[in-house]
């Protein structure tokens, strides 16, 4: 158990460490949040009613550019064959590495969110409802991205290949999320999507260490 | 203790070598040579259980190394051709890594980084070390934790003279203790009854 806390913060720490690379992925999710109103017109009433789509959207830009920190750079550089030749179950491992990228993540949305949703106006009574999607969502959209980092680790350029076949994954993680806070932003409550956002974590949770691991070991060969 | 029996392994669709035999009892030594692409690389990374074999068998005192994996990757130390290290991080924190990572009971920092010469290093970031140091961080793994088969991937590459010497040392003291190091590389070493194992060029 001790050792699994140490595998943790030590990932974390290196999270902390290149935060250099986090920030060029917060200035990107910045921007695109500066940019809309240019796009769609300062018309106060559409860019609040737009808002945590927007939102969404960069979010899961930024996720989406964030998949290469994970196994990629492991396998450049060698860690990965260590991981491989861990008497830890590679299992844990992956585990421990995922967890660690989605709490980063995490950390950097719940921060960068507060000025997005004040440039946005986002309704205030939307907020906590947005904040509740990310908890659920963003896990879901780090785990999925673990996954498909894993499988194409051996392929040259994957990055367009991860894209592919993420984005059909991510759709119904935006759907969820942005009915959930439409549902907040009328007044209604939004239970129902969060419980679907949930399911689908919880789902990922318990399968998603095991493909990666799989698909770590298959790519080797 | 180690065998291995008409050994062939594929990468993709070549196959990079077949009827490797090769038998090692504690306190061996044994040296793979051979040109580039010879399958130097790949054969250690099937003892180390990362590849699997195309055909032919692994045994560790007669059992298969995948039949228990966990066991078999308790044993070996297994160090690659690139170094696994973490620029971010410094010394101390990466061997802290690798102490989590095997699990086993470890020695102090001290002593694992004086025997390959880095014990005024403990506190410095891995990216402001030079690129000899870098790999004899990366040999540092072998002092740390105690395991019967260590399977070093051209550990010469950037050692100095000096260097090269320690590692020798290391080696020696490992199999005078009754270890296995099964080691690749393409330049000479001079190793004390070392056995030699000479791969042809890929076909």
């Amino acid at each position: 158990m001790t050792n699994i806390l140490t595998l943790l913060y030590h990932e974390l720490r290196l999270q902390i460490r290149q935060s250099a690379e986090w920030a060029s992925l917060v200035l990107f999710f910045i921007i695109v949040i500066v940019l809309t109103p240019f796009a769609l017109g300062p018309d106060p009433a559409i860019l609040s009613r737009l808002a945590p789509g927007l939102i969404w959207i960069a979010a899961l830009l930024m996720s989406l550019l964030s998949i290469d920190r994970l196994f990629v750079q492991d396998a450049r550089d060698g860690t990965l064959d260590m991981l491989l030749t861990s008497p830890v179950p590679l299992e844990l491992l992956a585990f421990v590495k995922v967890f660690a990228q989605i709490l980063a993540m995490l950390g950097a949305l719940v921060v960068i969110v507060f000025p997005a949703a004040l440039l946005l106006g986002l309704k205030a009574s939307v907020l906590p409802a947005l904040i509740a999607t990310f908890f659920l969502g963003i896990p879901t959209l780090g785990l999925l991205g673990g996954i498909a980092g894993a499988i194409t680790i051996g392929l040259a350029r994957n990055a367009a290949l991860i894209t592919l076949l993420l984005a059909p994954l991510f759709i119904p993680v935006l759907i969820f999320a942005v009915s959930a806070c439409d549902a907040a932003s009328m007044g209604a409550p939004y239970a129902q999507p969060l419980l679907f956002m949930a399911a689908i974590e919880a789902l990922l949770l318990s399968a998603a260490p095991f493909i990666i691991a799989a698909a770590l070991r298959g790519g080797q060969g | 203790m180690l065998k291995v029996q008409n050994l062939a392994c594929r990468r993709t669709r070549r196959v990079v070598f077949r009827e490797i035999e090769l038998e090692a009892e504690p306190g061996m030594v044994w040296l793979v040579t051979g040109p580039n692409g010879s399958g130097k690389s790949s054969l250690l990374r099937v003892l180390a259980g990362i590849l699997g074999p195309m055909e032919g068998k692994v045994t560790w005192q007669g059992e298969a190394i995948d039949a228990d994996p966990a066991a078999h990757r308790a044993r070996i130390h297994y160090i690659g051709h690139v170094d696994a290290l973490k620029s971010a991080l410094t010394v101390r924190e990466t061997l802290a890594y690798w102490r989590a990572l095997h699990g086993g009971p470890s020695v102090e920092d001290e002593q694992c980084l004086g025997p390959v010469g880095l014990a005024k290093l403990a506190d410095r970031p891995v990216q402001n070390l030079s690129a000899g140091q870098k790999k004899r961080l990366s040999l540092a793994r072998l002092a740390l934790h105690d395991a019967p088969l260590w399977l070093l991937d051209e550990p010469l590459t950037s050692l100095d003279a000096a260097g090269r010497g320690m590692l020798g040392k290391m080696i020696d003291a490992h199999a005078a203790k009754g270890g296995i190091v099964i080691a690749a590389t393409h330049d000479p070493f001079d190793l004390k009854g070392a056995q030699f194992l000479k791969m042809e060029a890929g076909r």
